[in-house]
């Protein structure tokens, strides 16, 4: 791109911020040709007779200008409209940034054309929303400090009066935060912690959807403390997504440790914080300790609360303030329709939960085994039936913050197996489910049977082998094509298996019509 | 519902600057405010639409946008609650579109917002708000040009508000 320039003299007004008294400056075009030279910029041709003469108009229509990026594209002096253009953007930057000097623009900036409600939109696109956005956890310290200073709606706020005051005086701005940290340091915490507060407080009594995520904190106090502060605002709750994670620190827990099984860990070379270490002793403490800070949750009015996501579920005690909900007789949260819970193996406390949400739509699960607030002998567990109308998707999965190994199957495995044994979901149209060889013989078909589900997705994978040998197998493969006869609406089938060591017959059943005929989609794994 | 003489049919529209566009019906009308004005004035071909707020030079751009998305499905209606995912996403086509400099994109935003073109709006203002992303105000302020209007004092009450971000 060529441009004419014509041999006339450009003014640039630079106002000295920090001084009382503003200076003209006037650069000639001599010296603006001199910045031609850089490798970036555009050749300017005064010679040239070809091309259009240098107007405001043809210019802007002309390809993008890299200074217009920073606002440098146009200088105006009075009276006078004469393109500056293609200056290297860095000299550029460069020389502006000089002495603290800032431009001053004559001209409005473009940006203040808009109208409120277009400014409302564009701030609106820059807030994180919790739900459709994935935001990977911030782990050092540096990167912490740019997010406090480079999130909205906190720089947005700080740029100019006009910005300040959309944003500080409009609570939506604040109602949905995002704060994913992962090992933070304590003075992280701390800010965390003046982070929600300061979003609790501006966005007045909208209603929240934030996702508050500390993982691999050592400070299980803070987490508590953030916890407490939040549930204090449970009435506002739509959508909400709280995890804090200190599985490494079982001490911080309360639990003892057990000094002879610490020791023998100590000679194997096996890891020092392994959970096995602890939990023996931790019988010791009462069934639902109240955990420090005030954390109970369901107060009466929780109506507004669409979507629940809580990892540590034991941080919580489900008790509200008055007396009947002191003795058990919670209000069932209507609004609810996706519930995500990762909790100590304990179904009675699935039970529970899902008694106090009728209306669940979708539901994950995930068990892991290493909170001793909850710790109860397996026996102990009375659960009733439970029938769940309009559920429609159901997933057993792993913790989030864990990998797939052992500890992870083991705890799917139960977690699966209380969905089979204990509900009934007419609705159901998507499972994913990790199974025991045992419980898929057992109840896989029942479940199925029960529920006479529409189901058009199935993820089954079946652990282990079940406990009576070669005929197991048979039998274990018998129950699961009898399952899948019961699901004729399925369009798309996953399968996986250690435990199956033939499946001819599954493949023989599969190329007739009668089994799963709406079949379009199959995936197998097995060993 | 649009018919197969509508799609055939071609509009007139005038610019500020009184410049004349013949375009078809299918593209004009991805602008509500045109459709809504073409539904006044009835099967009249011969009637210009006027459009004192936007220059031929922008709508050249708007009726660009217009012309490649002419095929789209109509924008679902806007739900009054905030369940519509946001993204900051742009088209590959829409966001080659969509470099232009800071004047014409600020024009084709406001043209999108008087012309009721939803999608050209977002595209709009989904670009301004990348320019405005993970920036630190002083950088926002370079960007656009926008002079720090506060005051010593106001300055100092920012900085106090926000203590506990800037700790180290």
């Amino acid at each position: 791109m060529e441009w004419e320039i014509g041999n006339e003299e450009v003014a640039v007004v630079v106002e000295k911020r920090n001084g009382d008294d503003a200076a003209t400056f006037s650069l000639s075009v001599g010296l603006l040709l001199a910045f031609k030279h850089s490798p970036r910029s555009p050749s300017v041709n005064s010679a040239s007779t070809s091309k259009p003469p240098p107007t405001l108009k043809n210019a802007r229509q002309a390809t993008q200008d890299p200074l217009s990026t920073y606002g440098l594209s146009t200088y105006l002096h009075p009276s006078k409209f004469i393109p500056l253009f293609y200056m290297d953007e860095t000299i550029a930057l460069d020389r502006r940034e000089q002495d603290g000097h800032v431009l001053h623009f004559e001209r409005e900036p473009f940006i203040y054309k808009l109208p409120l409600e277009t400014l409302f939109h564009i701030f609106a696109f820059l807030l994180p929303n919790s739900n459709a956005e994935a935001h990977l956890p911030l782990t050092d310290e540096a990167s912490v400090d740019g997010f406090f200073k480079t999130m909205a709606p906190y720089n947005i706020s700080r740029v100019c009066r006009s910005w300040r005051n959309i944003v500080v005086t409009n609570g939506a701005f604040w109602s949905e935060f995002t704060l994913k940290f992962h090992d933070p340091s304590s003075r992280v915490v701390k800010k965390a912690k003046s982070f929600v507060l300061l979003h609790l407080e501006r966005s007045q009594s909208l209603p929240l959807s934030c996702t508050i995520s500390l993982t691999r904190t050592f400070d299980d106090g803070a987490s508590n403390e953030i916890a407490g502060i939040m549930v204090q605002h449970q009435r506002r709750w739509r959508k909400m997504q709280l995890w804090f994670d200190f599985q490494d620190s079982p001490c911080a827990l309360g639990c003892v440790r057990d000094e002879r099984r610490f020791k023998e860990a100590s000679e194997q070379d096996k890891p020092a914080c392994s959970e096995t270490l602890f939990c023996p002793r931790v019988r010791r403490f009462p069934y639902d300790v109240k955990p420090k800070g005030d954390t109970k949750l369901w107060s009466r009015d929780m109506s507004l609360l669409e979507e629940l996501s809580i990892n540590q579920v034991s941080l919580y005690q489900y008790r509200g303030d008055s007396k009947a909900e002191y003795a058990g007789e919670l209000a069932p949260m209507m609004s609810v329709h996706l519930l995500d819970l990762e909790m100590p193996e304990r179904y009675d406390k699935v039970a529970l939960w899902l008694q106090l949400i009728p209306n669940i739509k979708e539901f994950r699960l995930a068990f892991h085994s290493s909170d001793p607030r909850w710790y109860r002998r397996p026996n102990d567990f009375r659960v009733q039936p439970l029938h769940l109308d309009n559920l429609q998707i159901l997933t057993v999965d792993r913790c989030v913050s864990r990998e797939w190994d052992s500890g992870q199957l083991a705890s799917a495995a139960k977690a699966s197996a209380f969905v089979v044994r204990y509900l009934t979901c007419p609705s159901l149209t998507q499972l994913s489910v990790r199974l025991a060889g045992d419980d898929a013989i057992h109840h896989l078909r029942d479940f199925f049977h029960r529920s006479a589900p529409s189901l058009n997705y199935l993820d089954l994978h079946i652990l282990d082998r079940p406990s009576n040998g070669e005929a197991g197998q048979v039998i274990l493969l018998d129950r699961v094509i009898a399952s899948l006869q019961l699901l004729s609406s399925i369009t798309s089938l996953r399968l996986a298996s250690r435990s199956i060591d033939s499946v001819d017959r599954l493949l023989e059943e599969l190329r007739s019509t009668t089994l799963l005929p709406s079949l379009e989609e199959i995936e197998f794994d097995f060993a | 519902m649009s018919t197969t003489e509508d799609k055939t049919r071609k509009v007139k529209l005038v610019t500020s600057d009184n410049e004349e566009f013949e375009v078809d019906w299918e593209v004009a009308t991805r602008s509500v405010l045109i459709k809504h004005m073409l539904e006044d004035i009835g099967e009249s071909e011969e009637q210009a639409i006027p459009l004192p707020n936007v220059t031929a030079n922008v709508l050249k751009k708007v009726l660009e946008w217009c012309e490649h998305h002419r095929k789209d499905p109509e924008p679902a209606p806007e739900s009054s609650d905030d369940n519509r995912k946001r993204t900051l996403e742009i088209g590959d086509w829409d966001a080659k579109f969509i470099q232009v400099d800071q004047e014409m994109l600020f024009e084709i935003i406001l043209a999108a917002n008087y012309l009721d073109i939803k999608a050209l709006l977002d595209v709009g203002c989904k670009t301004v708000a990348n320019m405005i992303k993970g920036k630190q105000p002083e950088e926002i302020r370079k960007m656009f040009n926008i002079v720090n209007d506060f005051t010593p004092e106001e300055e100092a009450q920012i900085k106090k508000e926000n203590e506990w971000a800037e700790d180290r």
